[in-house]
């Protein structure tokens, strides 16, 4: 079984660098994006299991890739979770409203993200 | 005349009683011829006497010695002579005692023809008196009478003033045979002979040489010889003091001045009448002068609502004239037609019981003009009773400008608080709209606000009487339509049109025109330029508002920007420091223990740094209003326990007795995670401020339906005059700063704010340097606050 293909797209290096870090730690085949359209263009090619996308990206923000990627019959499957550095409610509506399934808020423990990660593909795969 | 006939009868008398005698003698002498011898001596001695008696000596008596015959004549003729000496002697005393009659009777006649000459004088001086009412002629005249009467050359009537009680001086009102000129216009009591006389109320008499005063006279300055200066008295009223001279040397006799006395008093008497005449007169007067030239309507009215006084602002209040008006029930010139019976009733009610609503004090009631149009008038009618009859005196003002002043002002005031109550200038539009509308009488407004490029008015609030919508939002003017609305933004004026009416306002901030308040109506409406000016002043307040809740609302905007990239670039950061600390802390082998307790500090402060930016976006929502509560069930004793064991470490780290007193509470409603944050804050505040070897005590107990908490610390506490403060944002006791206990002054804000987002409060008491005392008090099933709930709600339906 090879690893699950995880994408990242986060504009802050050192946070992509930790995240990329972490996930790899427990096995998954890490791709890594710094932008939104750099995230859709891998997304595309490689069609992962799972994405992180940061909320504030250059060129394309995370809401508007979810978006893309649900519209889009090819990703619309892929699990997608939210990384915001916002505390505010609104901002998580939006994470859902955009159609993603789950959110982490910055700063974040890399063991929770882990996690969470972890568990949010095996409850995909039960499905 | 008739003592010349009593005479002549008293010598007839006699010459009769003579010749009879003579006769007789002659018989006896006839006889005595016959009779010779002894009979002629004793009769030569009758005849001798009866010669005596003829010669008229009355005394005459003979020798009755003789012949008893010759005697017994000569008794008889003693006899006879006696009783003619004693009727002699009567008639003589009877007719002195006529000629002393006589004079008596001439002295009466004289002092009778006086008596009437005087009564003439003081009649026709009391007549002349009447002829004047006006005081200075009637001084004049009573002077010159005076003087004419006492024969003087000179005289002066000098008169007090109003008062007669007070003892002031007396003016010079009269002058007779010199010229007032001459004299003293005013005269003091004490003040000379004259001053004297009033003073001392006295008459003062001065004869020659005392005088001092000299007059033209004669062509020439001749000093007055004789001085009468007479008080003038009525009735213990002092009137005033008339003095009289006499160039020629002629003293006042004491008759004489008892007469002028006299006569002055009348003149006294009839100088006080006159000047209360004068009084009164100047009084009614004043009165009509005041009355004509009041702003306010003044009418007096008999016991019969007739009108009897209707001043020239009643005239100008009514449109009647006083000359129309004079005579006519005032209920028909003035009071509305359906309040005339009850006016009616109550004035009659008034006169029969005295007492009525309408009388005697201050009543707002509508008033009727001549034209038929209504007039709010305030007024007070005052009953007088004139020798029995009632009259009624009323002030009437016209309030409709106070009426106006008072509606403008009710809507300004309804206005103003639709400003201050709604949240955002959306919610407040409608609402002012509709205090305007209610309150001048209007059937719909709208408030058109200008686009930012200045080509349209664009319809953003509207409220109509009706409810019916009178226009719809988004609606908007077009670049060339001539609607009030834009002509007003164009103009930057009130038009006013009058039928149907149309008030279209420019909203004005500054100088820009930021929109139009509109006012309509299906009926005309003529302009009212009070309203317009009172619309204008609202129109400003409006823009000020307007413009203020825009700039909130953009700075409301930049704030949030502003957290959220407080939020983000801090965030991003700590991520970072506290992910990467956590991946090197996982690595058990490669750290030493130097390494790890230096990261854990790291770690620590990062996490200080963390909570401190949670903490300011906690405040930034709570002030924005968005403090959501995620509501479920709370254990606080749990809550509690848990909070005291998070602090125990640092409790003991200090050597304090960290006590905790707890009861079961029943389940609350509440935010577990945010009342968690207000037992950490209070429990960690206590054990922070309270030096080594203090205590801190947890209790928690319930209390009706309410759970209490207290945190009692023995530490540094609260300086009394900074308790006030303790709640606000940033505010740091002195207590703290000066110790260097950090922190940033929030905790008590948001441990305060989330309380109250339960229902309950917080509150505290502290004595500085002994200690504190906290105090929450939760509501046991409190209703969740509103936003969470509709949000959960809300929530429900969507999902």
């Amino acid at each position: 079984m090879t690893a699950p293909v995880v994408l990242v797209a986060e504009d802050d290096a050192d946070i992509l660098d930790l995240v990329e870090l972490r996930l790899r730690q427990e096995g998954y085949d890490v791709i890594t994006a710094r932008d939104g359209q750099e995230a859709l263009r891998l997304a595309g090619e490689r069609r992962p299991a799972l994405a992180l996308l940061d909320v504030q990206m250059p060129r394309v923000n995370g809401y508007d890739v979810t978006r893309r990627l649900r519209a889009d019959a090819a990703t619309r499957g892929m699990v997608i979770l939210i990384l915001t550095a916002s505390v505010r409610d609104t901002e998580l509506a939006r994470a859902f409203e955009a159609g993603a399934d789950d959110f982490l808020r910055k700063p974040f423990s890399p063991s929770e993200l882990a996690a969470r990660v972890r568990a949010a593909l095996e409850s995909e795969a039960r499905l | 005349m008739r003592r010349e006939s009593a005479d002549n009868q008293a010598r007839t008398a006699i010459l009769i009683g003579v010749a009879g005698l003579v006769i007789s003698v002659l018989l006896i002498l006839a006889y005595s011829g016959y009779l010779t011898g002894a009979l002629l001596r004793p009769i030569a001695r009758v005849a001798g006497g009866a010669r005596r008696l003829a010669g008229g000596d009355l005394s005459a008596r003979i020798d009755e010695r003789g012949p008893a015959e010759m005697g017994e004549l000569a008794r008889t003729f003693n006899v006879m002579a006696t009783s003619l000496e004693e009727h002699r002697d009567q008639l003589e005393s009877q007719n002195a005692e006529l000629e002393a009659s006589q004079g008596e009777l001439e002295h009466a006649v004289e002092q009778l023809a006086e008596e009437k000459r005087q009564v003439e004088v003081l009649h026709r001086f009391g007549a002349r008196l009447q002829e004047h009412a006006e005081l200075e002629p009637l001084a004049a005249a009573a002077l010159d009478d005076l003087c004419e009467l006492a024969r003087c050359e000179v005289g002066a009537l000098y008169a007090r003033g109003r008062d007669e009680r007070t003892r002031e001086g007396a003016t010079l009102l009269a002058s007779h045979g010199v010229r007032s000129e001459r004299l003293a216009p005013r005269l003091d009591p004490g003040d000379g002979p004259a001053g004297r006389a009033m003073q001392q109320r006295t008459t003062v008499v001065l004869g020659y040489g005392e005088a001092g005063l000299r007059v033209p006279a004669y062509g020439d300055d001749v000093p007055v010889r004789a001085e009468l200066h007479v008080p003038l008295i009525q009735s213990d009223r002092h009137v005033g003091v008339v003095s009289l001279g006499r160039i020629r040397d002629e003293p006042f006799g004491e008759d004489e001045t008892a007469t002028i006395v006299y006569l002055a008093s009348q003149a006294a008497i009839a100088l006080s009448n006159a000047r209360a005449l004068q009084v009164a007169r100047h009084q009614a007067r004043i009165n009509r002068a005041v009355l004509d030239t009041a702003n306010e309507a003044f009418l007096a009215m008999n016991d019969k609502i007739q009108v009897t006084a209707w001043n020239p602002a009643a005239e100008r209040l009514f449109g009647w004239s006083g000359t129309e008006a004079i005579r006519q029930p005032v209920t028909e010139l003035i009071v509305p037609v359906e309040d005339r019976d009850n006016v009616r009733a109550e004035l009659e009610l008034f006169l029969r019981t005295g007492e009525s609503r309408l009388v005697g004090r201050r009543i707002e009631v509508t008033g009727v003009r001549r034209d038929g149009s209504e007039v709010p008038v305030e007024m007070t009618v005052s009953p007088l009773n004139l020798d029995g009859r009632w009259v009624f005196n009323a002030f009437v003002r016209d309030i409709t400008a106070r009426r106006r002043s008072q509606l403008h002002l009710r809507v300004q005031n309804a206005v103003a608080r639709a400003m201050a109550e709604a949240a955002t200038a959306e919610e407040a539009l409608p609402r002012m709209l509709a205090a305007l509308g209610e309150g001048l009488g209007f059937a719909g407004g709208q408030y058109w606000s200008a686009d930012a490029d200045g080509h349209r008015l664009w319809l953003d609030a509207w409220w109509s009487a009706s409810g019916v919508e009178a226009g719809e939002r988004g609606e908007s003017t077009t670049n060339d339509d001539d609607s009030a609305a834009t002509q007003a933004w164009r103009s930057g004026e009130v038009l006013w049109v009058e039928d149907p009416a149309v008030v279209a306002v420019p909203v004005i901030s500054g100088t820009t025109t930021l929109g139009v308040l509109e006012l309509t109506s299906a009926e005309p409406r003529i302009r009212d330029d009070q309203l317009v000016q009172m619309m204008v002043y609202l129109s400003q307040q409006i823009g000020q508002y307007l413009e203020r809740k825009a700039s909130e609302r953009e700075a409301e905007i930049l704030k949030d920007q502003f957290f959220a990239l407080v939020s983000h670039e801090l965030r991003t950061p700590l991520t970072s420091i506290i992910g990467y600390l956590e991946l090197v802390l996982e690595d058990d082998e490669a750290l030493t223990d130097h390494h790890r307790r230096f990261l854990g500090v790291v770690d620590r402060n990062a996490r200080r740094l963390l909570r401190l930016v949670g903490d300011l976006l906690f405040v930034a929502h709570v002030e924005a209003g968005r403090l959501a509560l995620e509501v479920g069930e709370v254990d606080l004793r749990t809550l509690t326990t848990e909070a005291i064991e998070a602090a125990r470490p640092r409790a003991e780290a200090k050597d304090l007795v960290l006590e905790a007193v707890t009861q079961d509470v029943p389940l609350m409603a509440g935010d577990r995670d945010r009342l968690a944050q207000v037992l950490d804050n209070l429990i960690s505040n206590a054990v922070k401020f309270t030096p080594e070897d203090g205590s801190v005590t947890v209790r928690l107990v319930t209390r009706d339906d309410e759970a209490l908490l207290e945190v009692r610390d023995t530490g540094v506490g609260i300086p009394e005059a900074e308790q006030d403060r303790l709640f606000e944002r940033f505010y740091r006791a002195s207590t703290a700063t000066e110790r260097a206990i950090p922190g940033v002054g929030l905790g008590l804000t948001i441990a305060k704010a989330i309380v109250e987002a339960h229902g309950g409060t917080l509150d505290f008491d502290s004595v500085e340097g002994a200690g504190t005392t906290f105090r929450v008090r939760l509501p046991l099933n409190p209703p969740p606050t509103g936003a969470p709930e509709s949000e959960q709600v809300r929530g429900g339906v969507s999902l």
